[in-house]
């Protein structure tokens, strides 16, 4: 039966059926009806399957589908979070970088190496030479010290392996302080003697340097100060170590700069790169 | 309810208002879904999707009917879905009994305002339905359904499906034969008032 409707046909039929003709159509189709009864059998079997559909009853919602202010604000998380995340992490690289230069650039500066003891060295490696230049004769009885041939305290005999590897700058550098020494200590001697007797008279150059029996001069561990590398002023090493310090502070100063700023990038570079990570998983559980 | 006040409050991020449109259309989305998809599970899916989509892309929403603009969001989720699940083909887990057989009527479709045969006969109605617009193209189902199970005029489905008139008479002509074919095979499941004059 159906084989003889066109689809054309059918689709009038379904139109129809709907109010969905024009005019003309619809005469043309009713004159159609009446002249052919597979049509109207067609019409009928179209109009029971539109009612069977239309006459199913609403189904309804099993549950509220009203959205939380979770559900809608999905997308203005995931905003800010695609908005913080690039730029915390570029923050964080960029710091990275930044500390890596500054370091780079430290090292260049202060040159490699134990760069934070050799200032200190110097005065150290001196003191310790003078120190070392004591005659195993030296047997100091309380309140008085041996006499020593002046001879036995020489610029040559002031060894300061240390300073000769760290170049020619600082090696004129502790030769200029053992200058000085040698000046001090003539000063001292000459005013003792009034300049009559050649040799000096060697005097404790701290008062924590204990004289022990058997010509040994010890220095006690406490008098050493392990962060600077500075003694604890004496009469000698007081007026050396000062000018030193007024020399050098320039150097101190700059690599304190970068030290402050080394810190600080590594904090910028950590907090950051741990934000990043902190929103990333936020992002995710989102 | 005035609906384009609504609207209006809820493009401004009146999540409230919003809602208010979401209670007055959930019936009509989640029956659209089910009626696409066959499945309670994914109709549910679908329709809360729909609505966060709507919600997301209120500001598209450029007049004329809302409730035809919200059919047209659902619809293209369900086809979303479908097409996802062409892709990948899942096992649906159905109900079973202690025999392991699959329970035809679930206890949970159940009404109790109404009888056991009452119930028998609407569940395979429904069945007999829904076996039936599962086996149309997908677009002759989605007009089908707009059409003649929501009521939708041709205007209406047409701005649902983004398609012209003509479109919409075609496939409604062309879908409602194949209904018509294909409801024939349960004629005796059909209520006499329904069933074809071909068969009887």
């Amino acid at each position: 039966m159906t084989t003889r409707i066109s689809p054309k046909e059918w689709e009038a039929l379904s139109a129809y059926l709907d109010g969905q003709l024009s005019a003309n159509d619809r005469i043309r189709l009713e004159r159609l009806l009446t002249e052919r009864p597979e049509m109207r059998v067609a019409l009928k079997d179209l109009r029971r399957t539109r009612d069977f559909l239309r006459s199913q009853p609403s189904l309804r919602a099993p549950r509220n589908f009203t959205l939380s202010p979770q559900l809608a604000g999905i997308r203005i998380k995931e905003r800010r979070s695609s908005f913080a995340f690039p730029v915390l992490s570029a923050v964080s690289a960029l710091a990275s970088i930044l500390l890596v230069l500054v370091f780079v650039g430290d090292m260049l500066i202060t040159g490699a190496g134990p760069s934070q003891n050799f200032v200190a060295q110097a005065p150290v490696e001196e003191y310790l030479a003078v120190e070392e230049t004591v005659p195993e004769s030296f047997s100091p009885v309380e309140g008085e010290f041996q006499e020593i041939p002046p001879t036995e305290i020489t610029l040559q005999e002031v060894q300061v392996p240390s300073v000769a590897a760290e170049g020619e700058e600082l090696e004129s550098m502790v030769e200029e302080e053992v200058d000085a020494v040698s000046k001090v200590i003539e000063a001292v001697d000459e005013s003792r003697t009034g300049g009559a007797i050649q040799t000096p008279i060697l005097e404790p150059v701290s008062p924590d340097f204990e004289a022990v029996p058997g010509g040994k001069a010890v220095h006690e561990p406490g008098l050493y100060d392990e962060d600077t590398g500075w003694l604890e002023p004496s009469i000698d090493q007081g007026i050396s170590s000062t000018a030193w310090l007024i020399e050098k502070l320039p150097l101190l100063m700059q690599r304190s700069t970068m030290r402050i700023l080394e810190v600080i990038l590594i904090i910028i570079a950590f907090s950051a790169g741990l934000a990043a990570l902190y929103i990333l998983r936020i992002g995710k559980r989102l | 309810m005035d609906e384009l006040a609504l609207i209006s409050d809820a493009r401004k991020g009146d999540l409230d208002s919003f809602n208010r449109l979401v209670l007055a259309y959930q019936d009509l989305l989640y029956h659209q879904a089910y009626r696409l998809m066959g499945e309670s599970d994914a109709a549910e899916d679908a329709t809360q999707n729909a609505f966060i989509s709507a919600y997301k892309n209120l500001k598209s929403f450029r007049g004329g009917s809302f409730k035809a603009w919200l059919l047209r969001i659902v619809t293209n989720v369900c086809y979303d879905e479908l097409r996802r699940k062409k892709r990948r083909p899942t096992t649906p887990l159905e109900p079973l009994n202690k025999e392991d057989e699959r329970i035809e009527s679930p206890q949970w479709l159940a009404d109790p305002a109404e009888s056991p045969e009452e119930f028998t006969e609407r569940s395979e109605l429904s069945r007999a339905l829904q076996h039936c617009l599962d086996k149309l193209p997908m677009d002759f189902r989605t007009v089908v359904v707009l059409v003649d199970i929501h009521g939708l005029d041709y205007r209406e489905a047409s701005e649902a499906i983004g398609k012209p008139l003509g479109t919409v008479k075609s496939r409604l002509a062309r879908g409602r034969l194949r209904m018509r074919d294909c409801l024939g095979g349960f004629g005796e499941l059909l209520p006499p008032a329904y069933r074809l004059v071909r068969e009887s």
